[in-house]
């Protein structure tokens, strides 16, 4: 299961990663809330190539390098085969960064940054929804990785 | 089918995923030397900086052993007698087994100079019970002396700096982490240190260890030191392997699918001698990823799998005083240099022929990663697409066809073996 | 170095508590209005805004509002602002206002003063819900003397089609859009005189291919390659002018598809040059339907203007199976301003007129009405049915589903919505799924209000509906136009 981004579609408007922000530490979804008053953090850059821009987000891989690499086991892949961050153990050693082949993992200083396919909250992921051209697409639900 | 692991560090817990993913069945016994359970050893530093508590240590929690039906044994493993198949713990308990894996590690280097068992202010840092009994002797303002600029060394001095003591290491080499950076990177990143109150001496040797709480250089120097910290290099375990006949020379020798020289028995973790895929040759490369995937493919093998593994890449991540180091690659292989830097991010890269052979990244991890898969598949690009790269490196200028490739994958829900 | 006279048309106010500076704004303007400066500061360029309310409708804040800049002239009924500005720009230029959509100026709308009727205590309500109701239309020669053979007919699932726009005046992905949701809701789109793309081939079942004065893209496979074949002689927001596809929207693949050089100006020319009377347009019609094997109905398009009854019944006898009449409010990508505003005639009365001319001459039955011009919800389709037409076809309605804000600025290829535009970066905002999904869901909500509508007049088929003028009254109306309408008035 993954989020998977169309490059054809893709306008670059950035509005994924506000609304990803918005959606994670606690900010519930309020724009306003994590960009005012809060510190937000997006969990993918867009990668922006001349005419052709896209969302580089984690893809959840089924043998992940990142969990393999880990050193504190922070990283880790519940039964539905999302690969999330266990914040509190993560120490930023950059190991995980190091080895996604596809630079999906943020650099961050209490823990590093990934998608996690908003795994803590109901519905779409905060970015599928916010799309305003259809870009980005949930693929493989339900499926175990 | 019984399995029996020596060691509960990285290279167990893989072996015990890889066993599980083919064998639910069989009975698992880990072997735990050390007595403190499923730890990961780079934390230790952690622990002693004071960043981490004991409670914060854990590799893989005892509910993981409990789900994958895992016996943990906490005694040490003192003989292997692979003609009954049996390993004889120091409690004199055999355990018998079908098919073992050695995952006992290393140990550090203890250089024989006069002075060195000197006391417990004259330690290595090593495991979880070096790090306990350090931070005892951990005092603000006192001097400490550190042996070996390699990461170890370097992860301990920084540890001690951040807890107020004065640190100077000690390397013999003519620059800090010889085994990992150029000489350009190491300048900046001792410059880095240095500016953060470390002091570091190069090109020197400690050749003696006094009661009068000082070290000697060879040149006749003496550095005062309340707490020495010896780093200077680990080599793996090989007493027991040896012992019983298994064919070892840096490391345990394995095959492809990291069996010894004995069928029955597989090795995985700092333990092992491999295979630098870069340069082609043997190599002891004791870095975390490569032991849980050792320890991964050791495991799925030893339950009847047959997986290959071609070898590791000489891949590290360490963060010193504020500034993130990542390297692949080692310094032998020749090539060309392309170099980058502003403010305080710089990249190193080397290309043999157009293909990338090596990297050194300081402060700025995002391209590191496909970097590294760009040395893994041996991508061949012109010199001119190098030279473009390196005036302005970021993601977004890696070349067309390896985004391309990752779309591929993308949709065909791929995994990193069959990325690009 | 003259004054530029013109002060902008629209004001945009950022709410700055609420502006987080993600520059979705600053991506998203083609025209370049909000920029932020070295500093982090947010700015806007008002001159340059068309009031297209991209930005507005994208800030993820609400930040952004967009209204007219209040600049006000002294009233004045006669010297309206509209005229005043428009000399500036003349005096500045020296040259032909453009324009694109339809006609915006206050003219009657004769569908906002007409009134529907429902049942009451007779002739009982029916339930679309529980009854079924029928929508099916079809389209083309009725004549009861003329064999099968050569009667072929469209089939249309609900009485509402896509209106001709041009591949060049609007993006692919339009046509992708409405190619898709024709097929999805069972009805017709209409290429327009741009040719048809390779990429619709697909939707052919579905397409009807014009033939307009310039003769773009026309051949056999052309032909073949489409239900219907619809011969453009105007359109209702230009009559009597040909069409303009300036120089910057004619990229190679719309080159291509027209069968014409690249980046230079495609005008059609007025008259087709090889029609000048009636007997010449039954010779192309007649043309077509051999080009064809008579397997495909051949429509006329003409513009409502004077006399267009007249007009129609010649259209009718010169062969055409289905006569297509656009009133003045049609739509284009690029029109002058003067034409657009103050030519033609409203296709209500034209619709009228020419339904009963065709009753009266008895040849009504011998080719389908088609209307177009200004429909703008479902109620004036059911109106324009009652007037006498079989079907309609929807052009602004169906680019506002698709997004389109009324900003009239079409002809400068610079469509921030991605519709009337053939820039590559710019026609990548349309989603052509999700078009396809809101045209689509456009034609669903209003078959389902127009069968409500029919339900409450105890009427289940559109057939018991057409030219049923008794179910309509006026209000407001002066007697000659309810005559011209040929309706009674409300109380009558």
């Amino acid at each position: 299961m993954k989020v998977v981004s169309s490059a054809e579609y893709c306008l670059g408007c950035g509005l994924c990663r506000i609304h990803c922000a918005a959606g994670h530490d606690g900010y519930n979804g309020s724009i306003l809330k994590a960009y005012k008053r809060g510190t937000p953090r997006p969990r993918a850059d867009l990668i922006v190539d001349q005419d052709q821009s896209w969302l580089n987000t984690c893809q959840h891989c089924p043998d992940a390098p990142c969990v393999n690499g880990c050193i504190t086991g922070a990283l880790q892949r519940d039964e539905r085969g999302v690969v999330y961050i266990e914040e509190e153990i993560c120490v930023s050693c950059y190991t995980c960064i190091m080895v996604c082949p596809y630079g999906h993992i943020l650099p961050g200083e209490q823990a590093v940054l990934k998608c996690d396919l908003c795994r803590d909250r109901s519905g779409q992921p905060a970015c599928v929804a916010a799309c305003p051209n259809g870009a980005l697409r949930l693929v493989n639900e339900g499926e175990i990785a | 089918m019984k399995y029996v692991i020596i060691g509960n560090g990285i290279a167990a817990a893989g072996a015990v995923e890889g066993i599980r993913s083919r064998d639910r069945n069989g009975a698992i016994a880990v072997i735990d030397g050390e007595q403190r359970g499923s730890y990961s050893r780079p934390l230790i530093t952690y622990y002693l900086a004071g960043k981490r508590k004991a409670e914060q240590m854990r590799y893989r929690s005892p509910a993981f052993f409990h789900q994958h039906g895992v016996t943990v044994i906490p005694d040490r493993a003192v003989k292997i007698d692979n003609q009954a198949r049996q390993v004889i713990l120091q409690s004199g308990q055999a355990v018998e087994y079908d098919r073992l894996l050695l995952a006992n590690g290393a140990s550090p280097i203890i250089p024989e100079i006069p002075g060195i068992a000197l006391g417990d202010w004259v330690k290595t840092l090593y495991t979880w019970q070096d790090a306990e009994q350090l931070d005892l002797l951990v005092t603000p303002g006192h001097k400490a002396v550190v042996m070996g600029s390699g990461l170890i060394g370097l992860k301990a001095a920084e540890a001690l700096c951040q807890r107020g003591m004065k640190v100077t290491v000690v390397e013999k080499q003519s620059q800090i982490l010889p085994r990992l950076l150029s000489r350009t990177s190491a300048d900046l990143v001792s410059n880095h240190l240095q500016d953060r109150g470390m002091e570091i001496i190069t090109g020197q040797e400690v050749t003696r260890i006094n009661e009068y709480h000082q070290v000697e250089l060879d040149n006749d120097r003496r550095i005062e030191a309340q707490l020495v910290i010896v780093a200077i290099g680990t080599k793996p375990n090989l007493s027991l392997a040896a012992a019983c006949g298994l064919a070892v020379d840096r490391g345990i020798l394995v095959d492809s699918y990291l069996r010894t020289s004995d069928t029955n028995i597989y090795a995985a973790g700092d333990v092992i001698e491999t295979t630098d895929i870069l340069t082609g040759f043997p190599s002891v490369m004791a870095l975390l990823p490569l032991a849980h995937q050792e320890g991964l493919i050791a495991g799925q093998n030893m339950a009847g799998a047959a997986c290959s593994y071609p070898g590791g890449l000489f891949i590290n991540s360490v963060n010193l005083l504020g500034m993130n180091i990542i390297a692949a690659g080692s310094p032998q292989i020749p090539g060309q240099t392309w170099l980058w830097q502003q403010r305080e991010q710089y990249l190193e890269l080397v290309t043999e022929c157009g293909r990338l052979v090596r990297y050194i990244a300081l402060n700025m991890p995002q391209i590191t990663g496909p970097l590294i898969s760009l040395i893994e598949q041996q991508l061949k690009f012109p010199e001119s697409f190098w030279q473009e790269f390196a005036s302005q490196p970021g993601l977004n200028r890696l070349p067309k066809l390896y985004w391309e490739a990752l779309k591929e994958v993308q949709e065909n829900d791929g995994c990193r073996c069959g990325a690009i | 170095m003259t004054m530029k006279m013109l002060t902008p048309a629209f004001a945009v106010q950022r709410d700055t508590d609420r502006c987080i500076r993600c520059r979705v704004c600053v991506n998203q303007c083609a025209n370049e209005v909000h920029y932020m400066d070295e500093d982090g500061w947010m700015w806007v360029d008002e001159d340059r805004c068309v009031g297209c309310q991209r930005c507005g409708v994208l800030c993820p804040t609400h930040a952004l509002s967009i209204t007219e800049f209040p600049m006000q002239f002294r009233s004045n009924r006669y010297w309206t602002p509209s005229h005043i500005r428009e000399i500036y720009a003349q005096a500045q230029t020296g040259g032909v206002l453009l324009t694109g959509m339809g006609n915006p100026r206050l003219y009657r709308s004769f569908f906002d003063h007409l009134l529907l009727n429902a049942s009451q205590v007779t002739n009982p309500s029916i339930d679309p819900l529980r009854e079924p109701m029928e929508l099916t239309t079809y389209l083309g020669n009725k004549d009861m003397d003329k064999p099968d053979q050569e009667k072929p007919q469209l089939r249309l699932k609900v009485p509402v089609m896509f209106a001709a726009m041009s591949y060049g005046a609007v993006s692919l992905n339009v046509q992708k859009s409405l190619a898709m949701a024709a097929r999805e809701m069972g009805t017709m789109w209409n290429t327009g005189e741009g040719g048809l793309h390779a990429d619709l081939r697909e939707y052919s079942p579905n397409t009807i291919v014009q033939v307009a004065s310039g003769r773009f893209g026309v051949n056999p496979d052309y032909l073949q390659a489409a239900a219907a074949v619809e011969i453009k002689i105007g359109q209702g927001a230009k009559p009597g002018i040909g069409g303009h596809l300036p120089g910057e929207k004619v990229t190679p693949d719309v080159a291509q598809t027209r069968m014409i050089p690249t980046w230079s100006d495609a005008i059609s020319p007025a008259p087709h040059h090889d029609i000048y009377s009636i007997e010449d347009l039954a010779q192309l019609v007649e043309t077509l339907k051999v080009a064809t094997g008579y397997t495909k109905p051949i429509a006329v398009k003409v513009a409502a203007v004077h006399n267009i009854a007249a007009i129609a019944s010649g259209i009718v006898r010169a062969g055409a199976d289905i006569v297509v009449i656009d009133g003045f409010r049609g739509a284009t990508g690029a029109a002058p301003l003067r034409i657009r505003d103050n030519t033609g005639i409203p296709i209500e009365v034209a619709l009228a007129q020419v339904h009963q001319r065709l009753l009266d001459e008895g040849i009504r039955q011998r080719a389908s009405l088609v209307v177009s011009g200004g429909i703008r919800s479902s109620a004036d389709v059911i109106k324009a049915i009652i007037l006498g037409a079989d079907a309609v076809y929807i052009g602004t309605a169906a680019l506002i589903a698709l997004g389109c804000h009324m900003c009239q600025c079409c002809f400068t290829g610079r469509c921030n919505w991605g519709i009337a535009t053939t820039d590559p970066h710019l026609s990548k905002r349309l989603n052509p799924h999700l078009g396809a999904e809101m045209a689509a869901n456009l034609l669903r909500a209003w078959e389902h209000e127009i069968k409500e509508m029919m339900g409450g007049m105890g009427i289940n088929s559109v057939d018991s509906l057409r030219g049923n003028r008794l179910m309509l009254r006026g209000i407001g109306l002066e007697r000659h136009e309810l005559e011209l309408l040929g309706v009674l008035a409300a109380g009558e």
